[in-house]
C-alpha cells in the first residue's frame, strides 16, 4: 500500500534533483560575460571586435563629464576667464580656491580619470594577446599606440591638477575572493612623485608615437600629430620646462600638415575637423551621441556654468579684439530670469565657442589647435633667446584677427605678450590655468583680478592652492595615499 | 524549596514499585460547579472514563499521567502520585490556546509554538484606512518595525523584523500569500487578509532558507467558513490634512533678505503674494468599497471579494486607485483529494508626485517651501507657462512639478495558487502547490513642450517603461503526523522550485509636434530605447521534525537546502533547532494556581537572505553603448562594468532565541517575551577598489552585522462585564551594530543635496543609519558663521573634524492598544512610537542656509545681523557659499514620537437581527488616523525617510510628502 505511492513521490523529487543545474544555470540575456571566472580562461580580449570595442570604449570616454563639463571648468571657473556660474557649491569652490577634500567635483574627476586608465591598461596589457587572425600586428600595434596616447593624455590631466599621483600601469581582468585579499593592498598604490608620473607620460607618448598612423577618418584619435602636440605640452610643463624639446615637438605638429583657419570664426561650430584642428572629440549630436555640455555654457532656460568674467572682457576691450571677443562672448537679456552680482541682468554674458547648444548638440569639442602650438612654439623660441621668432609667430595669430602686431620686443614683455594672446586666442578652451600655472603666475595673476567696478575679487591664492586636495574618498580607502599640504 | 522537593519526588516517584490504586475525584469549572462528561484518561494505556452528572470520576491505575480534557476548557494533565483524590478545576480555555496558528508549510497549535512568531489579525486591519496590509504590523507585533517613510498615497512601508541584517541585499522579510512567496503586497486588498503570521526567528523561519533571513510573514487570506451565504458590504469614506505646515517667509521678507545677499537684484514690482503652502497644501481623499459573498456546502466552499480604494493625497496629483477581485474556492474532491485555489487580480493605477528633492530638481515639497512668495502659478502675459523663477528657470514653482507632467503608473497583476491535497495514509499527505505571480507594468511620462522650462528645452519629453515579471513556483510536500503513547511526531519533507523572469521595454524621447494632444512616443523626434532581460531561479529541499511528549516538552529542527542561480556555487544549507517546555504542565506548578499557562521557548538557526544579490553577479559583465556607426560596421563600444564574484555566497543569519509565553489570572493576563542575539556574517558590500582600475567596485561578501534585542507583549483582559476592555502592550528593542567589515573600512550614503556631502556613515561599531558630520559650537557672534569643532585638535578645520553626530535608530518602538466595548458601542484607542532615534533634517538646509535665492523658513528672521550677534542662525551669505550649511549636529534632531495612530468609534446598529431577515449585522464608525502626534521634531512628520527603506540612509527627511492625519466615516454590513 504505502510503496504504491512511495515510489511515484521519490520519482518526482528524483526528477527535480537531476534537473536542477540546468534549472539554475541561468545566464545573462541583456549583457555580455566578460571572463569566464576561470583560471583557464585568462584571455580577456578573445576576437579583433572584442578589442576594438574596448578602445571604443576608452575613446568614449573623452564625452564623459569630465571632458564636456569638469575640463574646462578646471581650466577656465579655476583661473580669470570666468565665474563658476549656476548653482553649484562644488564649482564654487573651484572658482573661489576654497576645495576641500569632500568636494564633489574633485572626487569625480579623479574617479572619471583613473577609470580611463584603468580601460586603457586592459587594452594596453592585453591587445597583443588576441588570438584572432583578423587582428594584424600593425593594428596591434596601432592599437597599443593609441591605448598609450590616452593613458597620457589622463595622466597628464591628473599630475596637473593633483601633483604627485599614484602610478597605476597593471591591468585586472578578473577578480576572485580567493586572489582578493592578496591583491587589494597592491591595488592601492601610494602616490608617486610627479617626476615620476612626467618620466611615464612621456614614455607612453613615444611609444604611441612610434605606432599610430598619422590621419584617421576623424580628428577625433590619436594621430601623430596629437601625439607631438602632447609632448610638446608636457616639456613646456615639466619642471625644469625643456624648451629645446617644446620647439622640436611643435615643429613637429607644425610639419605635419595643419594650417590656421582663415577665419576665427569658423572654428566654433561652422566647420569641424578642421586643417587647424589637431585633436576634436566628434559627436553626431542626437540622443546617443549629442554634447550635453555646450547646453552649460549658454541659453536661457537656467543660470549657465563659466560665467565670463569681467576681467576677461576688459582684456578683449583693452586689445580691441573684437573679432575673437565676439567669437568668444554673446551677450543676451536675462531679465526675470536670474540675476548676480557679477553683470547686470540687460547685458549679461555666456560662453559662444560652443554655440550650438541645442539637445543633443553635435558640436565637437576641439582639445587641442594648432594655434596652440604656435603660441606654444613662440614662447619656446622666446624662452630660447628668439624674441622676434617669437614676434612672428604671435603675430600670425594677430593677424587673423586683423590685430596689429605685437609691440613687445623684450623677453620679458614677449612672456607677457604670449600669455595675453594665449588667453585671448584659447579664452573657454580649458587652457588658462594650466598657462598660469606652469608659468608661475598663477598667484599674482589671481590675487590682482578684479571685478565690475575695478574692485579686487579677493582671491586668495597661495602655493598649497595650486594643486587639489586628494579626495577624501580615496584617503579613506588607501591608507598609503598623503594629503597635500594645506588641505 | 518546594519546587525543588516537589522535582525530587517527581523522579524518586519511578524507582517506587507499582502498585494498582483506585484515584477518583471531582471535575468543576472555575464557578465550582461540575462538569459532566469530562474526558478522564490514563495516557498510553487507552484507558479512561468520563464524568458524571456531577463531575464525578475514579480510575484504576498504579502510576502514569491522566489528562482530564473538555471541550472548550484548557486540558490538564496530573501526575499520579499517592494522593488518591483529585480534584481538578478546569479553566475555560482562551481562544488562542487553542487557535491554530499558520507556521511554514503547516499550521500548529499557538500552545505548541517552540519559536518566536507572532500572529496579527483582522482586527488590526478593519475599520482603518489601510493600503497595504504591511501597514497593519505597525505597532501590532513585538519585534516589528514598521516605518511609512512617506505619506504619498500607494507608496511603500519599510518593515524590520528585529533590525537590519543587510546593506545591500534588502532588509524586507518574505511574504507568502496562501503558500506563495512575494516581496511586494502592496497591491493586496486588506480587508482580504485574515491573519498575518510573522516568522520572528531563526527557526521559525528557516524552513524557508535562503530567503528568510529578514522574518517572514505568513499571509492567510479569508475562505469561505460555514455553510450559510454571508454577503457583506464594507466602505468608508474621509478625508486628509497635513499636520502642521512649515512657515516661510512672506513676500516683505523674503525681499528683505534677498536685498541683503544679492541687492539691486528683484524686481521692484515683484510684490505680489502667493501662500505656497496653502497651495500646495490641499485635502486629499480616501475611500474604500468591498463586496464579499462567502459560504459553501458541506464539500466546497467559496470566498469572492470585489473591492475598489481609491487614496488621494494631501499634494495633488499623487493618488492610488486599486480594483482587486479575490476568489479562493476550497473543494473536497474525495475522501482523499482536495482542491484549493486561491487567486487574487488586480488593477492599480498610480500617480505621482515627485518628492524628496531639492526645489531645483523637481521635489514638490522643497519647492512649496523655497519658491519666491512673489511668484504667480502661471505667468501673467497669458502665455500658460508656469511663472518662472526669477533667479533660476530650471528651479520651476510647485504647481509646474506638480502638473507640468502626466504621468501614470498601471499594473496588472495575477497572483494565486492551486493547491492539491492528497491523503495518502491515516495522517500521511501529499500536498502540491502550484503558485503564479504575473504583474505587467506600464508607465508613461508626458512632458508638454510649452508650460515648463525643461519641457521648452528638450521641446517635449515622452517616457514609457512596460515591463513583465513572470514568476512560477511548484511546490511538492509530504507530511506524517504520527502520535503513540505520550509521543507526538510531525514530519515533513518537501521541495521547491521557482523560477522568475522579468522582461522591460524603456523608450524615451524628446522634441515633440507642437500638438500637446499628442502625447505618445511616436510623435517624439529623438528616440532612445533598450529592452532588458532579468532573470533567476531558486530549487530548494526542506524537512522538518516536531516531537512533542506528552505537551510538555517540545523539540522542532528543520532543515532547508537552497539553490540559486545567483551563486555560481548555487547551494547552501540552513538548519535550526528549537525546543519548547511547557512548565505549567509540571505538577511542581500546581501550587501556582495564579498561573495558568506557562512555556518557556528556545531555538537556534540559520537564515539567508539572497534577495539583493543581482541575478548575474557570478559573472562579469560588459555593457554595450551606441557610438555613431563606423564604416563597415562594427557594433557599438563594449565596456566591462562589473567583476564577477564567483564565490559570492548568500549572507547568512544565525540567530539564537529565547522567550517565554506565560497566561496568568485566569488567562487575563497574557505575556509573550522574546529575547535574541542575531549575528549576520558575509554581508554583500560594495568593496571599494581603486579607481585605476576600470570598475571601482566589486561586490563580495565583506561585513557583519550583528542585532540584539528582546521584545514583550502584554495583552490583558482589563474588564468583562457590561464594559468590556482589553489592552495590549508591546515594545521592541533592538541595538545594531555592524561589527566587521573586510577591506573597506568605511562607506558613505545620503548625500544631501545642497551641501553635495554624505550623511550616512558605515562603519565598525556603529548602527547602520549613523550620521556622520562636523559639531556645530553655534553662531560665531563676531562671523555671524558657523564654528566647528576642531575635533581632531590640529588646529585647523579640515574634513578630519567630522564625527558621528547621530543615529536614526530608535532604542526601541511600541505599540499599545485599547479597546473598550459598552453594550453596542466599541471604542479602540492605539497609540504607537518610537523612542531615542534622530532625524537629519536636511529640509532646513534649505529653509536656514540663506545661501542663494530661496525662500527660507520664518526662523531666519533671527539671523545673525551686526546687530544681533546672540543667536543660533547665522548670517546670510548668499553667493552659493554653504560653509554655514554643511552636514553638522545643526541639523540633526530628535526623532522620537509618540502617535495616536488610530482611534475607532463604531456602534452596531443591527446586532444578530433576528427581525431584519435582509440585514443581519451593521455597524456604523468613525476612525481618526494620525489625529495627534507628540514630538519635538520640526519637520513636517517625525516619520520619515526621503531615502524610502534604504538600509544605510535612514530617519533623512529632505522635503518628504508627509503623512496626514486622516478622519473616516465607514460601514460594514452583513446580509
Amino acid at each position: 500500500m504505502k510503496n504504491k505511492y512511495i515510489l511515484p513521490v521519490s520519482f518526482l523529487v528524483l526528477l527535480t534533483f537531476t534537473s536542477c543545474e540546468d534549472f539554475l544555470d541561468i545566464q545573462p540575456t541583456s549583457q555580455s560575460i566578460a571572463v569566464e571566472n576561470t583560471s583557464a580562461d585568462s584571455i580577456l580580449y578573445k576576437t579583433a571586435s572584442d578589442v576594438e570595442g574596448a578602445l571604443a570604449g576608452a575613446y568614449g570616454d573623452f564625452k564623459n563629464e569630465y571632458y564636456q563639463l569638469d575640463y574646462f571648468v578646471n581650466g577656465d571657473a579655476q583661473a580669470d576667464g570666468a565665474y563658476a556660474g549656476a548653482d553649484n557649491p562644488a564649482n564654487f569652490q573651484i572658482d573661489d580656491y576654497k576645495i576641500d577634500a569632500t568636494n564633489t567635483n574633485v572626487s569625480r574627476d579623479w574617479a572619471y580619470l583613473y577609470s580611463t586608465i584603468g580601460k586603457v591598461n586592459n587594452i594596453i596589457n592585453n591587445v597583443d594577446a588576441v588570438p584572432d587572425p583578423d587582428l594584424t600586428d600593425t593594428r596591434k600595434k596601432e592599437i597599443l599606440g593609441e591605448a598609450s596616447f590616452i593613458r597620457a593624455f589622463m595622466y597628464f590631466q591628473l599630475v596637473q591638477l593633483w601633483g604627485d599621483v599614484p602610478l597605476q600601469l597593471t591591468s585586472v581582468t578578473t577578480i576572485s575572493i580567493d586572489i582578493l585579499p592578496e591583491i587589494y593592498p597592491q591595488l592601492f598604490p601610494p602616490r608617486s612623485p610627479k617626476e615620476e608620473v612626467y618620466t611615464q607620460i612621456i614614455a607612453d607618448l613615444e611609444v604611441a608615437l612610434a605606432n599610430v598612423k598619422s590621419t584617421a577618418i576623424n580628428k577625433g584619435y590619436a594621430t601623430t600629430g596629437a601625439v607631438n602636440a602632447v609632448l610638446a605640452k608636457v616639456y613646456a610643463t615639466i619642471e625644469p620646462h625643456d624648451w629645446v624639446k617644446v620647439n622640436q615637438y611643435c615643429d613637429a605638429v607644425i610639419a605635419g600638415g595643419y594650417s590656421l583657419l582663415p577665419e576665427f570664426e569658423d572654428l566654433w561650430g561652422l566647420e569641424e575637423n578642421t586643417a587647424e584642428s589637431i585633436f576634436e572629440i566628434n559627436y553626431d549630436g542626437g540622443s546617443s551621441d549629442g554634447n550635453w555640455g555646450t547646453k552649460m555654457w549658454s541659453g536661457l532656460d537656467w543660470k549657465k556654468f563659466n560665467i565670463p568674467s569681467n576681467d576677461l572682457v576688459k582684456a578683449f576691450d583693452a586689445e580691441q579684439d573684437h573679432i575673437r571677443k565676439d567669437a568668444s562672448i554673446v551677450w543676451l537679456d536675462v531679465t526675470g530670469k536670474w540675476s548676480d552680482i557679477h553683470w547686470p541682468q540687460t547685458n549679461y554674458p555666456f560662453i559662444n565657442k560652443y554655440r550650438n547648444y541645442t539637445e543633443g548638440s553635435n558640436q565637437n569639442n576641439i582639445f587641442i589647435r594648432l594655434a596652440d602650438i604656435l603660441l606654444l612654439k613662440a614662447e619656446a623660441l622666446n624662452e630660447m633667446g628668439d624674441v622676434s621668432g617669437a614676434a612672428g609667430l604671435v603675430d600670425q595669430i594677430r593677424g587673423r584677427v586683423d590685430l596689429a602686431p605685437t609691440t613687445a620686443s623684450t623677453q620679458a614683455d614677449m612672456r607677457l605678450a604670449i600669455e595675453k594672446e594665449r588667453r585671448l586666442e584659447l579664452a573657454f578652451e580649458g587652457h588658462r590655468w594650466y598657462d598660469l600655472k606652469r608659468t608661475g603666475r598663477a598667484i599674482e595673476v589671481m590675487n590682482n583680478a578684479t571685478g565690475v567696478g575695478g574692485e579686487n575679487l579677493g582671491y586668495m591664492l597661495n602655493d598649497n592652492r595650486l594643486v587639489w586636495p586628494i579626495p577624501q574618498a580615496e584617503l579613506d580607502k588607501n591608507t598609503e595615499l598623503t594629503q597635500n599640504p594645506g588641505y | 524549596m518546594n519546587k525543588i522537593l516537589t522535582l525530587f519526588l517527581f523522579f524518586f516517584s519511578f524507582t517506587v514499585v507499582a502498585q494498582e490504586k483506585v484515584y477518583s475525584g471531582k471535575v468543576t469549572g472555575a464557578d465550582g460547579v461540575g462538569l459532566t462528561g469530562a474526558i478522564v484518561e490514563l495516557l498510553g494505556t487507552g484507558r479512561g472514563t468520563t464524568t458524571d452528572f456531577d463531575g464525578a470520576w475514579s480510575i484504576v491505575a498504579d502510576t502514569g499521567v491522566i489528562r482530564i480534557s473538555y471541550t472548550g476548557f484548557a486540558s490538564q494533565d496530573i501526575e499520579l502520585s499517592d494522593q488518591l483524590t483529585i480534584n481538578i478545576v478546569l479553566l475555560e480555555a482562551p481562544e488562542f490556546l487553542e487557535e491554530v496558528v499558520v507556521i511554514g508549510y503547516g499550521v500548529q497549535k499557538k500552545k505548541d509554538l517552540t519559536t518566536a512568531v507572532v500572529t496579527v489579525d483582522q482586527e488590526a486591519i478593519k475599520d482603518r484606512p489601510i493600503v497595504s496590509p504591511a501597514e497593519a504590523l505597525q505597532g501590532k507585533a513585538a519585534g516589528v518595525q514598521v516605518v511609512q517613510y512617506s505619506g504619498k498615497p500607494g507608496s511603500d512601508v519599510s518593515v524590520r523584523v528585529r533590525g537590519s541584517t543587510s546593506v545591500l541585499a534588502g532588509n524586507e522579510p518574505l511574504y507568502v500569500v496562501d503558500g506563495v512567496p512575494t516581496t511586494d503586497i502592496r497591491g493586496l486588498n486588506p480587508n482580504d487578509v485574515a491573519s498575518m503570521t510573522v516568522l520572528k526567528d531563526a527557526s521559525s523561519a528557516a524552513i524557508y532558507g535562503a530567503r528568510a533571513a529578514n522574518g517572514v510573514v505568513l499571509i492567510t487570506t479569508k475562505r469561505g467558513v460555514g455553510e450559510t451565504p454571508v454577503v457583506s458590504f464594507n466602505m468608508y469614506a474621509g478625508v486628509s490634512k497635513l499636520r502642521e505646515p512649515i512657515e516661510v517667509l512672506n513676500t516683505k521678507k523674503y525681499r528683505e533678505l534677498i536685498e541683503e545677499i544679492m541687492p539691486g537684484s528683484l524686481d521692484p514690482a515683484a510684490t505680489d503674494f502667493n501662500d505656497w503652502n496653502e497651495f500646495v497644501f490641499g485635502t486629499g481623499i480616501n475611500q474604500s468599497y468591498q463586496l464579499s459573498f462567502s459560504g459553501g456546502t458541506e464539500k466546497s466552499k467559496y470566498y469572492v471579494s470585489g473591492a475598489y480604494l481609491n487614496e488621494q493625497g494631501i499634494v495633488e496629483p499623487a493618488r492610488f486607485d486599486r480594483y482587486s477581485i479575490r476568489l479562493n474556492l476550497d473543494n473536497e474532491l474525495t475522501s482523499w483529494l482536495n482542491i484549493a485555489t486561491s487567486f487574487n487580480i488586480l488593477h492599480s493605477d498610480t500617480k505621482d508626485t515627485p518628492d524628496n528633492a531639492s526645489s531645483g530638481r523637481g521635489g514638490v515639497i522643497m519647492s512649496t517651501l523655497n519658491t519666491p512668495p512673489f511668484l504667480n502659478v502661471y505667468k501673467k502675459d497669458g502665455s500658460g507657462q508656469y511663472d518662472p523663477n526669477p533667479f533660476q528657470p530650471s528651479w520651476e514653482n510647485p504647481a509646474a512639478y506638480m502638473f507640468g507632467a502626466d504621468q501614470l503608473a498601471i499594473d496588472d497583476r495575477l497572483f494565486g495558487n492551486l493547491v492539491a491535497g492528497v491523503k495518502i495514509l491515516e495522517g500521511l499527505q501529499f500536498k502540491s502547490n502550484l503558485g503564479i505571480d504575473i504583474n505587467n507594468h506600464r508607465w508613461d511620462y508626458y512632458l508638454d513642450p510649452y508650460r515648463t522650462n525643461f519641457g521648452r528645452q528638450q521641446n517635449g519629453i515622452g517616457r514609457s517603461d512596460k515591463s513583465n515579471t513572470t514568476s512560477l513556483l511548484w511546490e511538492n510536500t509530504l507530511s506524517y503526523l504520527k502520535s503513540f503513547d505520550n509521543h507526538n511526531f510531525t514530519f515533513l519533507v518537501g521541495n521547491s522550485i521557482q523560477r522568475s523572469k522579468w522582461n522591460d521595454s524603456y523608450i524615451e524621447g524628446n522634441d515633440y509636434p507642437g500638438d500637446t494632444n499628442v502625447t505618445t512616443l511616436n510623435a517624439a523626434n529623438s528616440i532612445r530605447a533598450s529592452t532588458d532581460i532579468q532573470e533567476w531561479s531558486l530549487a530548494s529541499f526542506f524537512g522538518r521534525v516536531t516531537y512533542d511528549l506528552a505537551n510538555k516538552y517540545y523539540l522542532t529542527a528543520s532543515v532547508r537546502r537552497d539553490g540559486s542561480s545567483k551563486l555560481a556555487e548555487p547551494w547552501g544549507t540552513m538548519p535550526s533547532f528549537s525546543a519548547g517546555w511547557r512548565i505549567s504542565a509540571e505538577s511542581f506548578m500546581d501550587g501556582v494556581t495564579f498561573i495558568d499557562d506557562l512555556k518557556l521557548r528556545g531555538g537556534w538557526g540559520q537564515n539567508g537572505n539572497q534577495e539583493g544579490i543581482p541575478n548575474y553577479a557570478q559573472y562579469g559583465l560588459v555593457n554595450y553603448y551606441r557610438r555613431p556607426p563606423t564604416n563597415p560596421l562594427s557594433g557599438p563600444s563594449a565596456v566591462q562594468v562589473t567583476y564577477g564574484n564567483p564565490d559570492l555566497r548568500w549572507e547568512t543569519t544565525a540567530q539564537s532565541n529565547i522567550g517565554f509565553d506565560v497566561a496568568m489570572f485566569n488567562y487575563r493576563v497574557n505575556v509573550n517575551f522574546d529575547a535574541y542575539i542575531k549575528k549576520t556574517s558575509d554581508v554583500l558590500l560594495n568593496v571599494q577598489l581603486s579607481n585605476s582600475l576600470p570598475i571601482t567596485t566589486i561586490q563580495t561578501n565583506a561585513g557583519d552585522i550583528e542585532n540584539r534585542g528582546i521584545e514583550f507583549n502584554i495583552s490583558t483582559i482589563n474588564i468583562d462585564k457590561t464594559v468590556r476592555w482589553n489592552s495590549d502592550l508591546n515594545m521592541s528593542f533592538n541595538k545594531n551594530e555592524v561589527t566587521a567589515l573586510e577591506y573597506t573600512d568605511v562607506y558613505y550614503f545620503g548625500r544631501i543635496y545642497s551641501n553635495n556631502q554624505d550623511v550616512s556613515i558605515l562603519k565598525v561599531g556603529l548602527p547602520l543609519g549613523s550620521f556622520f558630520g562636523y559639531v556645530s559650537e553655534g553662531v560665531d557672534p563676531e562671523t555671524g558663521d558657523i564654528k566647528y569643532k576642531d575635533v581632531n585638535n590640529n588646529g585647523i578645520f579640515d574634513t578630519g573634524d567630522r564625527t558621528v553626530i547621530g543615529n536614526a535608530q530608535p532604542d526601541f518602538v511600541w505599540g499599545f492598544t485599547n479597546t473598550v466595548g459598552w453594550k453596542r458601542f466599541d471604542l479602540n484607542v492605539f497609540f504607537q512610537g518610537s523612542q531615542g532615534n534622530d532625524i537629519y533634517n536636511a529640509t532646513r538646509i534649505d529653509l536656514e542656509g540663506m545661501f542663494d535665492s530661496k525662500n527660507q523658513s520664518v526662523d531666519v528672521l533671527r539671523r545673525w545681523t551686526p546687530e544681533n550677534t546672540n543667536t543660533d542662525i547665522p548670517r546670510a551669505v548668499g553667493g552659493g557659499n554653504v560653509d554655514n550649511v554643511r552636514n553638522s549636529t545643526r541639523f540633526v534632531e530628535d526623532g522620537s514620537y509618540v502617535r495616536l495612530k488610530s482611534v475607532t468609534l463604531s456602534y452596531a446598529l443591527l446586532q444578530d437581527n433576528p427581525k431584519l431577515n435582509a440585514i443581519r449585522n451593521l455597524s456604523i464608525y468613525v476612525t481618526g488616523q494620525n489625529l495627534l502626534t507628540f514630538t519635538n521634531y520640526r519637520g513636517l512628520d517625525p516619520e520619515v525617510n526621503a531615502f524610502g527603506n534604504s538600509a544605510t540612509e535612514l530617519g533623512i527627511d529632505y522635503g518628504t510628502y508627509p503623512q496626514a492625519r486622516t478622519l473616516i466615516f465607514g460601514v460594514n454590513v452583513d446580509f
